[in-house]
Parts: structure tokens; sequence; C-alpha cells
């Protein structure tokens, strides 16, 4: 009798510990002329969400994706989900990487991933709710632009980064023109979508747009992220 | 050597039970694979594509740093003769491709090697000529678990070599008799994916290239098959 419910036992041990899974992490920027700002990155259950395709972006998505700012993101982490902040330490430059060390995702079973996109708009690399394979191993996932569907892309670098104020933060490339006119003034979708790419011009202190086109513009996916699971 | 080397695997693998074919009538064991480049652009002719394989996980690019002046000649040129004479000792097998592949068309390229090993690695590249320094391509691919008969296929992004920066002006674009390959390098120097072409009829009134050489993600469809 004590054998048997020791036998039962062993491998309810063997999948609560596939649970708790610990995973290193790898962002990539692939974009050429792009800079992400600080990255956001939650592990948490199956059916919640950083943001969702074609649902209005929370005030904390919001705040991210139009100025960067990820500690309304940081608060409103529900409880038990797992975060880890601004790996990178600030911005993470076109083409370099940042890691995430031996992240416990504790319960958690799925990864969201969320960093703004400068010089966007609202515009930023996302990954919702991929689910954590339990086998270990190296896994890579690429990610696509969205856009938060808050503002709207007029395209303008003016240092605006506060939720609800028109414009760009910053073009941290330094390659940003000024006194544009505005390519936009008015945003039809209001969810969060596949952002439709920065349209920019190649004049520097006029035209449309204070983004460069031959600089600023993107084809997804715009990250890759390698997960290893141990 | 080779064919004692196949006898005795295939001793082995027939104590274990399991009937199988080593090329008994042939004294060289070879694998041979079937890579097949398809253009799914509009108007990017691809470069003659250079394919190569290695026994260790070769890496010819890496986003995040420099292209070497091999992979340097071929982004911005098209010519893959350097690319494919790179030997770090571990080539197994290098080939290039017959010519240009148009868009809407395919090339198969068939290539050998008669290491028996069980790590093999493939690498392919082809620049996109009209542009400045872009190119397709996969590197490092691990193919050994693919057995005779086997097809794996991906879709592949194009890449920025990052060592020409994207003017699109007429002089800098080989595939519109522009320069090709020049080794000062005048952009972020690290390979990074490509942010595609503006053109004429998208307000670079400079740039060489119109609507038509515009192209988006996937460019191209990779099929590889294990022959043998």
């Amino acid at each position: 009798m004590k054998l048997k419910s020791l036998v039962l036992a062993i491998p309810l041990a063997f999948s609560s510990a596939a649970f708790s899974q610990v995973v290193d992490l790898e962002i990539t920027n692939l974009t050429h002329g792009l800079h992400f700002t600080p990255v956001y990155i939650n592990a948490h259950a199956s059916g919640e969400h950083v943001f969702q395709s074609g649902e209005s972006a929370t005030p904390a998505l919001q705040a991210m994706a139009e100025g960067g700012d990820i500690s309304l993101l940081s608060a409103a982490a529900v409880n038990g989900s797992v975060s880890s902040e601004n790996p990178a330490s600030g911005l993470l430059a076109p083409s370099t990487s940042t890691q995430v060390m031996n992240l416990d995702t504790g319960i958690n079973t799925h990864l969201s991933v969320v960093a703004m996109i400068l010089p966007t708009n609202d515009g930023f690399v996302g990954l919702d709710g991929w689910e954590i394979p339990e086998t270990a191993g190296t896994y890579t996932v690429y990610l696509n632009a969205y856009d938060a569907g808050t503002e709207v892309n007029d395209e303008i670098i003016n240092g605006m980064g506060s939720p609800g104020n028109a414009g760009i933060p910053a073009a941290p490339g330094g390659d940003g023109g000024t006194d544009a006119t505005g390519v936009t003034d008015s945003e039809s979708n209001s969810t969060v979508h596949i952002h439709r790419g920065n349209v920019g011009d190649t004049d520097t202190d006029a035209g449309i747009s204070d983004v460069d086109s031959r600089i600023h513009r993107w084809l997804n996916p715009v990250a890759k992220l390698v997960v290893t699971v141990k | 050597m080779k064919k004692f080397k196949c006898n005795h695997v295939l001793g082995l693998l027939l104590l274990a039970g399991v009937l199988t074919g080593c090329g008994s009538d042939n004294d060289t064991a070879s694998n041979t694979y079937e890579v097949t480049v398809s253009n799914l652009t509009h108007n990017q002719p691809l470069s003659p594509v250079g394919v190569l394989l290695h026994s260790e996980s070769t890496h010819l690019w890496a986003v995040g740093s420099p292209a070497s002046v091999e992979l340097e000649d071929l982004a911005e040129g098209g010519s893959n003769a350097a690319l494919l004479t790179l030997d770090d000792g571990y080539k197994e097998a290098s080939v290039s491709g017959n010519g240009l592949i148009m868009p809407g068309n395919n090339e198969t390229i068939t290539l050998s090697t008669s290491d028996n090993g069980s790590n093999l690695y493939l690498s392919i590249a082809s620049m996109l000529i009209n542009t400045n320094d872009g190119f397709i391509g996969v590197t490092g691919l691990e193919i050994s678990n693919l057995t005779p008969g086997d097809s794996m296929n991906m879709t592949l992004s194009v890449f920025d070599a990052g060592t020409e920066v994207n003017s699109e002006l007429v002089n800098t674009i080989p595939g519109q008799m522009g320069e090709g390959f020049n080794a000062e390098r005048i952009d972020s120097n690290l390979v990074s994916h490509h942010s595609g072409v503006v053109g004429m009829d998208d307000g670079h009134s400079d740039s060489v290239l119109d609507s038509s050489h515009k192209f988006d993600n996937p460019a191209v469809l990779l099929t590889i098959t294990r022959l043998d």
C-alpha cells in the first residue's frame, strides 16, 4: 500500500517540476536603423496578456508604446507572474542583443515581450503569450512590429513621449529630422494591430515626416527571441 | 577506407536488426543534396547562389557582427567567388549556381560530400541585385538529420550586410549598372535585417529604384532534399 502511493507520487513530482522552468532569453534587434526602448518581459499564466491584437491597449501598454515607460506595465503585472525588466539597461540599438539569464518562470507557462520602437509614434515589438515548451532545448521565435492604436502616426519628432500627446520622443541614432508638417492627423484603427510601417521622407528639415525613409523603415520580423529551456 | 567504414556501419546496423542500403555497389559513400532556391520577389533578380556544406556549425555571418570581406563582395556586387573559397577547415563542398535567378523562377543546385560524418551544415547566400547590399541566405543550418528522400523547406528574410549605405543612387546599384563591391565601409558595419527599398515612386526622388523593386519578407523559398 505504501509502495503504491509512492509510485503514484513520482509522476506528480515530475510534472510539477516541469512547470517550474528556468529559461535563458536572448533578444536581438534585427532592424537596420531602429532602437528599442527598455524591454519588458513577463512570464504569466495561459489566458493572461500584456497586449492583444484587436483589443484596445491598456494604459500601461500605451505608456510603453508611446514613451518607452515600462513602470506601469510592471505595476500592472498579474500576481504570480514573473517579470524581467530592462535587461539592456536602456536602449537596445539596431543589430544588437541583450540576455536574461536563469529566469525562473515558476508556475507560469506563457511568455510575453514588449518594447517601444524608436522613432515611431506608438510602435512596439511584441510577443503575446507564447507557450514555453516543457522540453529542454533552444527555441527561436521571430517578433513583429505592432501599433498600439493609441496615437496618430504623424511622424513628428518633438520629444513627446507621454500618453495622449502627439509626437515621437526621439530618434536615438541622431538621424531624425525636424520641422515636418506631419504624415497624417487621423488613426482609424484604435486597437492593437500590426504596424503599417513608417513612411518617412528624405528631407531632414521639412517635408511631411521627421523620420528618414532610407533609415527608419522596417520589414517584419523586427526581433529574434531565442529561448533556452533548461 | 571509405568502404571499410561503410561495411563497419552496415555490420552494426545488421546486428541491431536494421536492414539498410549502404551504397554497396559504390566504393565512395556520399551524401547528395538538392538545394532549390525560388525567387519570390517582384523585380529583384538573385545573383548566382553560393552553396556550402560544412562539418561544423560554421556561420558565414551573424546579425550584430561585421560582414566578412567575402560576404561584402557578394552582398554589394553579387559575386560568390570569394565566399565559396572561404575554408575554415570544415568545408565539405562549395558550389555556385549557374546564373541569375529571375523573379518567379527557381534553380536547383546539387552538391555532394563524401564525408560520412554525422554532422553536416548548410550555408547559402545570394544578393538581391537591385539593392545596395541586400542579400538572402541561411548559414550554419543543420541538415544532419535528413535521411535519403527527406526534404525540408523554409522561407528566408532579406539581410543587410551593413557595409554600404542604402542610398539607392544610380551609380551604387549593380542591377542598374552601378558599382558593385567597394571595400570602403560606409554604414553600420553590422549585419542586420534589411529595411526594404524606398524608390523614386515612394518619395526618394534621387533613387534609381522604383516601386517595381520593392520587396517584403519572405523573399525566397528554400527547399533542401537529400537524395542519397
